[in-house]
């Protein structure tokens, strides 16, 4: 590999305030894309992933505590809103689940992609790009004059996604961008994803809550948990190997599996509150394999196999369980 | 043969939109469920599952076919007749939060639903919220729905639709706004219902894994057409029209696993 990776976060931490409590959203998170990657990132809602997302694009309300985000080898993590301009569009861009909400009710959608070309590729003959930009969605052309309004789900995400290419991003960050959608429709939004990757050599970041979906779609997976990066690797080899306890009870549960007694693999409990912080790893209290320390001191990442890492007891402390313990306990 | 607990008949719904344009929501559909059965009906948004089910529960009536509840028409029952019809047959929903009155505390929710009133109330209260996991249920009676997470919700959901004694469960997608790790809790309580109830469900679901885990018999939706029923396992194992082929198809499969691989042995 060359160069610095498209996209690195190291131990990044970020907590929300609200009048009353501080919602501790991400907690020491580890994940790095390089060039033409496409790595999932799952979790249950609330664990963090939108806000991994948001972070790198400088879309929360609050800052980063600790840790740092490089865009290409450049940091990003304390960046004034006008920085943002040079990395929002490109070399980043991003979809979300619900297009709908982002796009404007009162413009027909070639305007809405114009806009986009306008901003980013300056000079370019406009509407044949935006031409060009449908048919590379495989839409239409004539859906240039409909409002969004006037289209279907599916069809709505592949004009957001033609906002997002028009910007000729080097990194396409879909935050769940299939949920909404009927499964048929899901699998030709997945088709257009890695055709897109392919024909633009673009970087994925794919944020999903659906394991079957991000297998499908990446290289390389992280798992999220209460705002942590518990656990990460090579898709066949998270799935062919799952080490931490929440991973494997998060596939047995995906599938909804039964055990010998017929009663389906669950995982007790419900996943915690972010108010407060807690010392040790998040997911103690649902973990069937808990041990004392678990409750005492998060671990480090500890390498189970080339680029198959894991947070947890079981395995060992890690390098990091110090510094960790260090981005456990800020201010 | 027994009569069944469901019967649906040519059922036919349209619905108008404007002057010009109506939408076939049914078209002749024909759906029984047994005393105690599992029937999932699985489609995509829009094929006319959720009127099918708002049908079933009398709810919304047909234009054409009938609906038989044990035996009985609903559409030639009186007030009174119906309301105790109806009781038998209950739904839960999708999204809990919106089934609950945000004012009033899991006790009042109940106490709708209860026919005993008093002290014997209270008590079979209690006992609601316990056979759904709200234990110890006396701490749960006066929590208003704010003061549950997502999973309590549902499970207060079903508590009230289980004190009327119902025979049939009605339940619209009950698992789409659960979380991954959650939702086995659910089904595991769903499971245990059936079993100490004898209750039969109406499964509406999108979700493959689910149908396949838990239903007896499969039914599949495309536009307001049964397309194919069956049981789960030859359906979803060896479907026989394009269409379920196409829905099956299109459900991303963990690798390390065929998709036949849900239930361990």
């Amino acid at each position: 590999m060359n160069g610095p990776p498209l996209l690195d976060i190291v131990d990044v931490s970020l907590s929300y305030r609200t009048r009353r409590r501080v919602v501790h959203a991400l907690q020491a998170v580890n994940l790095s894309i390089a060039e033409g990657e496409a790595v999932g990132l799952v979790g249950e809602s609330g664990s963090g992933k939108s806000t991994v997302a948001r972070a790198v694009l400088g879309l929360t309300p609050a800052h980063i505590e600790s840790g740092s985000i490089r865009v290409a080898g450049r940091d990003v993590t304390h960046l004034t809103e006008d920085g943002w301009v040079g990395v929002r569009g490109q070399p980043i861009a991003i979809v979300f689940q619900d297009p709908l909400s982002y796009l404007n009710p009162v413009m027909r959608v070639g305007r809405q992609i114009a806009e986009s070309v306008e901003l980013h590729t300056p000079g370019l003959p406009v509407d044949a790009r935006v031409r060009e930009l449908l048919e590379q969605v495989k839409l239409p052309v004539t859906c240039a004059v409909s409002y969004p309004h006037e289209l279907s789900g599916g069809m709505r995400q592949r004009v957001l996604l033609a906002i997002a290419i028009a910007c000729r991003p080097k990194l396409l960050i879909a935050d769940e961008p299939t949920t909404a959608l009927d499964v048929t429709t899901q699998a030709e939004i997945l088709t257009l994803l890695k055709d897109l990757r392919a024909q633009l050599n673009m970087a994925m970041l794919l944020i999903s809550h659906d394991l079957g979906i991000v297998a499908s779609a990446c290289d390389r997976i992280y798992v999220m948990y209460a705002g942590r990066t518990i656990e990460w690797g090579r898709t066949a080899s998270i799935f062919e190997a799952p080490a931490h306890p929440y991973t494997v009870g998060l596939m047995h549960a995906a599938q909804a599996d039964r055990d010998r007694n017929g009663r389906f693999v669950t995982i007790a409990g419900e996943p915690p509150n972010l108010t407060g912080l807690q010392a040790g790893c998040p997911f103690v209290a649902r973990c069937s394999r808990a041990m004392p320390q678990c409750t005492e001191l998060m671990p480090g990442p500890v390498a189970l196999q080339l680029e198959h890492a894991v947070r947890c007891w079981l395995y060992g402390a890690g390098q990091s369980a110090a510094a960790t313990g260090r981005n456990g306990a800020p201010s | 043969m027994t009569v069944p607990l469901l019967e649906l008949r040519d059922v036919s719904k349209t619905f108008r939109r404007s002057r010009t344009e109506s939408v076939v929501a049914l078209c002749s559909v024909n759906l029984h469920v047994a005393a105690g059965e599992t029937v999932a009906l699985v489609g995509e948004s829009g094929s006319g599952k959720s009127t099918l089910g708002r049908i079933a529960l009398g709810l919304l009536a047909p234009d054409g076919g009938s609906v038989f509840v044990a035996g009985r028409q609903l559409q030639q029952l009186g007030a009174a007749e119906l309301r105790r019809v109806r009781a038998e047959m209950q739904p839960i929903f999708q999204d809990a939060a919106a089934a609950l009155n945000p004012r009033r505390s899991a006790r009042g929710h109940l106490l709708q639903a209860l026919a005993v009133r008093g002290a014997a109330m209270e008590t079979e209260a209690i006992a609601l919220l316990e056979s759904v996991g709200l234990r110890p249920g006396h701490e749960y009676l006066n929590r208003l729905p704010h003061e549950l997470s997502g999973g309590q919700r549902q499970r207060l959901t079903l508590a009230r639709a289980l004190a009327p004694q119902p025979r049939l469960i009605v339940a619209d997608e009950p698992l789409s706004g659960a979380d991954v790790s959650i939702r086995g809790q659910i089904l595991n309580l769903l499971l245990d219902i059936k079993q100490q109830r004898a209750i039969a469900y109406l499964l509406i679901t999108h979700d493959i894994s689910v149908a396949r885990a838990f239903a007896d018999r499969v039914a599949v939706m495309m536009m307001g057409r049964i397309v194919e029923t069956g049981p789960a396992e030859r359906v979803l194992r060896q479907p026989e029209h394009a269409y379920t082929r196409r829905l099956l198809g299109a459900v991303p499969v963990l690798p390390g696993r065929s998709a036949g691989a849900a239930s361990a042995q």
